[in-house]
């Protein structure tokens, strides 16, 4: 214990010194802007970055770049909550009532809800880095292809019982997604599936997708009343503060959401957005007004921005620990401190103390940086909602489809867009919900992998998924959602 | 539709290069535009470092007057960029990374184009290829672990990634080949985000061992947490002398995990000889020196002929070993 | 037809369609015992399920309100999408030729005209300044890669 203050004090020596003071402040800023742009995420940000860090002390370098990744954590919900558009996979979980808080005038609000969602999550996160690290990333080793299997299981049903309307709906939904997913090259294989034309061979991007669906379809439903403003008076779009209330319902989520976020963050591969939705998922269930949900629940916007920047935390601990990078934007940091001489892992801890804890203290000030920055900047932003709709419409159209380049520099990719934009839209009125289509599209790939995986490990048998206890637990946990859904909507026919 | 397109910017492309070639021939050529180095994969990979590294060395040491561009390409396993190139006919101002990457897509008929296809400008670095097993494994060289493999394959689960058919899938195949084991009975477990999820898995015991290239591991053998049985190096290596090669354990196999850039096709030899000359400058650079030293890369330099001759040398023998394992037939 | 129906209608066609894709996935012998088709199966299998009790019980159910798409009905909104569609994946197809300044402009102004109706000045300003802006930005101040098209040799930057 007292090594770690020591450590920590160490840290603070570094972090605290006016250049990497001023780069953490500029690095968020940045990370901010480009979270909030669609398409352009944290693995953007950071690789913008590099040529930047090439003069830099690599303390600082890695420095700045933590801070352009929890930076995007912060801004990503912004898109979600002013436009219905998330920056980033982790940020649709905003949208949900996000977004219908901003149409009930509440958007100044809900941007200070998630800022101080955010900075709980991301300092909790912290805490659980410098204190929990060695057992976490131990444990997190047990965690084979059996267990990732059932635990993204457990993620797609908890998502399927929390769409409203009909649990078939959900299924077909879902069905629509791991069908997307399964489009290209198999990996295992080699074998080409459902390539009907040739740039399908890589697959379809989630994020291409999410752009279709979120961005593009809102503007498609809103082209039926063009001419209206969003029904805001202008009194309340000023107030961008948290009411009592908001406080009272925030709290609860915070606690549960930042240590799930964290466990989630630190399993190889599994990431933000299994951490928000099934944060968002534990608050509905966890709620006495579930059907609050969807409509601008505050507990629906707390728990899962907690447990997304608490996740960030948790994706570090592989970094940290093992030298592996535990997601994209880690896997580019990676790169850029390898130009540098820096190579981050146990190693590291031992040889170069300073650097280490320089950026873990660096992180603790940065979240400090981000709420400063992020509850003054929801006032210009609630200043967006002034632009009248045939103006702002376009302006998310361009926005979309210059963030949809970004992600693969592919032009393909604007017939994905456009099309998806179509089905996005068809469904909605369809009443075939979204949510577990998107989700089943992002993990569709994982899901597979380790299905295959763990059978190609068992040699076959299907016993490894029911005869390891965490991936048991998890099948248990996916079959009570269900039950306990099928018993709330209780309009299912027996078959 | 999409041939449509190509086929009107390549029309366009040779109007262009008719234009450009009566003034190259006048004096020595030099780029006119900013120059793009394409890298074939998204920022973070090898491609993209070795782009990186290369934007940095040129333009740190003013070895070209324009701007340097790196333009990330992913897809179909670097063909996405390498097409791009292909449509940059005759334009001088555009390199990509390459590897063996090329050849194999074009041997497992995943893609058209190859080698040739380009003009090969030089090749650059490599890294090499290893076997890792957790550090209290019982196998402590290649011999005794193709040993416990002929006994119960279906208990020697063997981690690769991103997908079957790259460098580490192949290296894997021919040693169990020349060590004696079926290569055809192997298990193996495909992490499609490399040795993020690999090296987990290894420690977590939930494979027996991974076939990787050395630098992901690098890591972790400091840490000693995971024993290297062998290395597909042609000579022992300076940061680990203890690991010994393949060939010292008795089988003949050495296998270079390189990377290099080639130009696009149809450029003049003024404009071939001054990318030749270019980068076999950089090459000698502190910057370049620097920049390999830091990412842990072995310079692997060899000069337009030497790696033309080096590709075609390369493609026949990964036909050869490709034929062998079954993945061609 | 309800909504109900027609998204069970769907739900087969879709499941049904993509099943008879299953069976045109190659098989290698890698030493992959479980194979590309398995996960594609089980999918097929769900979303066929789900589609056919989802006929069922809309056949069973007491209220049965039919549900319109509204093409005619809405027809100024069907346009504006259809539009929207087509001069997106337009964009796309004239992307890495014009360049991304040029194409980017002739998107935001034909969105603009086709939105904000009417207003030719502001709809030019708009689009102007959102290509040279999000150009600048990203494509000159962050050096992401964006296509310079048939302005390459022009641009000063």
């Amino acid at each position: 214990m007292d090594t770690v203050f020591h450590n920590l004090m160490l840290g603070f020596d570094v972090a605290l010194t006016p250049v990497n003071i001023m780069w953490v402040f500029i690095g968020g800023l940045l990370g901010t802007v480009i979270g909030m742009l669609p398409g352009l995420g944290p693995a953007t940000g950071v690789a913008v970055l590099i040529p930047v860090t090439y003069g830099m002390n690599p303390t600082t370098a890695l420095i700045t770049m933590c801070a352009v990744y929890y930076g995007a954590m912060f801004g990503g919900s912004r898109a979600s909550i002013m436009i219905n558009t998330p920056g980033d996979a982790s940020a649709i979980v905003t949208c949900f009532d996000g977004y219908p808080m901003a149409k009930k005038g509440k958007a100044g609000e809900a941007l200070a809800i998630s800022a101080w969602a955010s900075f709980v999550g991301g300092m909790a996160g912290m805490v659980f880095l410098i204190f929990l690290t060695a057992p976490v990333a131990a444990m997190a080793l047990k965690f084979g292809p059996a267990e990732k299997f059932s635990l993204m299981l457990f993620a797609l049903t908890a998502t399927i019982t929390l769409s409203e309307g009909s649990i078939l709906k959900g299924f077909i939904a879902m069905g629509l997604g791991l069908m997307m997913a399964t489009i290209g090259l198999d990996g295992q294989s080699g074998a080409s599936r459902f390539v009907f034309v040739e740039d399908l061979q890589d697959g379809i991007d989630f994020l291409v997708i999410m752009i279709g669906f979120y961005a593009v379809t809102e503007v498609f439903k809103n082209f039926s009343d063009i001419d209206q403003q969003y029904s805001v008076d202008a009194k309340s779009i000023g107030s961008v503060s948290m009411s009592k209330e908001a406080w009272r319902r925030s709290f609860m989520p915070w606690l549960r959401g930042s240590p799930l976020g964290f466990l989630v963050g630190v399993l190889p591969g599994a990431g933000g957005t299994i951490a928000t939705f099934l944060s968002y998922a534990v608050e509905k269930s966890a709620s006495k007004k579930p059907e609050e949900f969807g409509h601008g629940a505050v507990e629906g916007l707390a728990g899962p921005e907690s447990a997304n920047n608490a996740c960030s935390c948790g994706a570090l601990v592989p970094l940290l620990t093992l030298g592996i990078p535990g997601s994209g934007t880690a896997a580019v940091m990676l790169g850029a401190l390898m130009m540098l001489g820096v190579r981050p892992g146990p190693v590291l801890f031992e040889q170069h103390p300073e650097v280490a804890w320089g950026v873990i203290a660096s992180m603790l000030v940065g979240n400090i940086v981000l709420l400063a920055i992020n509850l003054p900047l929801a006032i210009p932003l609630v200043q967006l909602l002034k632009i009248p709709q045939r103006i702002m419409l376009p302006l998310v159209l361009g926005m979309g489809f210059m963030g949809t380049y970004f992600l693969n520099y592919s032009s393909f990719d604007f017939i994905l867009v456009s099309v998806s934009a179509l089905g996005g839209y068809m469904l909605g009125k369809l009443s075939i919900p979204i949510p577990p289509l998107v989700l089943a599209l992002i993990l569709g790939g994982m899901t597979e992998q380790s299905y295959r995986n763990a059978l190609q490990i068992s040699n076959g048998s299907i016993s490894i998924f029911y005869e390891k206890p965490i991936s048991l637990a998890f099948l248990i946990m996916a079959v009570i959602s269900l039950v306990y859904a099928l018993k709330r909507h209780g309009k299912i026919v027996k078959v | 539709m999409n041939k449509k397109w190509t086929l009107l910017s390549g029309l366009l492309a040779s109007v262009v290069m008719v234009g450009s070639a009566g003034v190259a021939q006048a004096a020595d050529w030099k780029p006119t535009k900013p120059i793009e180095l394409i890298a074939p994969a998204g920022p973070g990979g090898g491609w993209d470092l070795l782009a990186r590294s290369m934007q940095k060395a040129l333009t740190e040491e003013k070895l070209v007057d324009q701007p340097v561009l790196v333009t990330n390409k992913p897809g179909g396993g670097g063909a996405t960029g390498w097409n791009y190139l292909k449509s940059k006919s005759g334009q001088g101002e555009f390199l990509a990374m390459t590897s063996a990457l090329i050849l194999q897509n074009n041997l497992l008929g995943k893609s058209d184009l190859t080698f040739n296809s380009f003009y090969p400008v030089a090749n650059l670095m490599t890294e090499w290829e290893v076997v890792a097993v957790k550090a209290d494994a019982p196998w402590k060289d290649g011999k005794e672990f193709f040993e416990a493999m002929k006994k119960d394959p279906a208990n020697m689960h063997i981690g690769v990634g991103p997908a079957l058919g790259n460098n580490d899938h192949i290296q894997f195949l021919a040693l169990s080949k020349l060590f004696g084991a079926d290569p055809k009975a192997v298990k193996f477990v495909v992490y499609p985000n490399t040795a993020a999820e690999q090296i987990p898995a290894l420690l977590g015991g939930h494979i027996k061992a991974i076939t990787i290239s050395l630098g992901e591991t690098m890591e972790q053998v400091k840490a000693g947490k995971i024993r290297i049985l062998g290395i597909s190096s042609d000579k022992r290596i300076k940061e680990l002398p203890n690991v010994a090669t393949w060939k010292e354990q008795g089988v003949d196999f050495v296998y270079p995990h390189w990377r290099g850039v080639i130009a696009a096709p149809g450029l003049s030899p003024e404009q071939q000889k001054f990318w030749n000359d270019t980068i076999g400058k950089m090459v000698k650079t502190p910057t370049w020196k620097k920049a390999m030293q830091n990412l842990e890369w072995e310079e692997y330099y060899q000069d337009a002929t030497a790696h033309a001759k080096f590709l075609a040398d390369k493609n026949t023998q990964m036909k050869e070993s490709l034929t062998a394992v079954g993945l061609i037939k | 037809m309800t909504k109900n129906m027609q998204s069970g209608i769907f739900a087969v066609i879709i499941g049904l369609a993509y099943l008879a894709g299953t069976f045109k996935i190659p098989v290698f012998e890698t030493g992959d015992s479980i194979g590309p088709r398995s996960f594609p199966f089980l999918i097929a299998a769900i979303v066929l399920i789900s589609g056919v009790a989802l006929i069922i019980n809309d056949l069973r159910a007491k209220e049965r309100k039919p549900f319109s798409w509204g093409f005619v009905a809405h027809s100024a909104v069907w346009l504006r999408i259809a539009a929207t569609i087509f001069f997106g994946i337009a964009f796309g197809l004239v992307l890495d030729t014009l360049g991304y300044l040029i194409a980017m402009f002739l998107f935001m102004i034909i969105i603009t005209e086709l939105i904000n109706v009417g207003r030719h000045k502001q709809n030019l300003i708009i689009s102007l300044a959102f290509a040279l802006i999000s150009f600048l930005s990203f494509a000159v101040l962050l050096k992401l890669s964006l296509p310079r098209g048939l302005l390459g040799g022009i641009l000063p930057f």
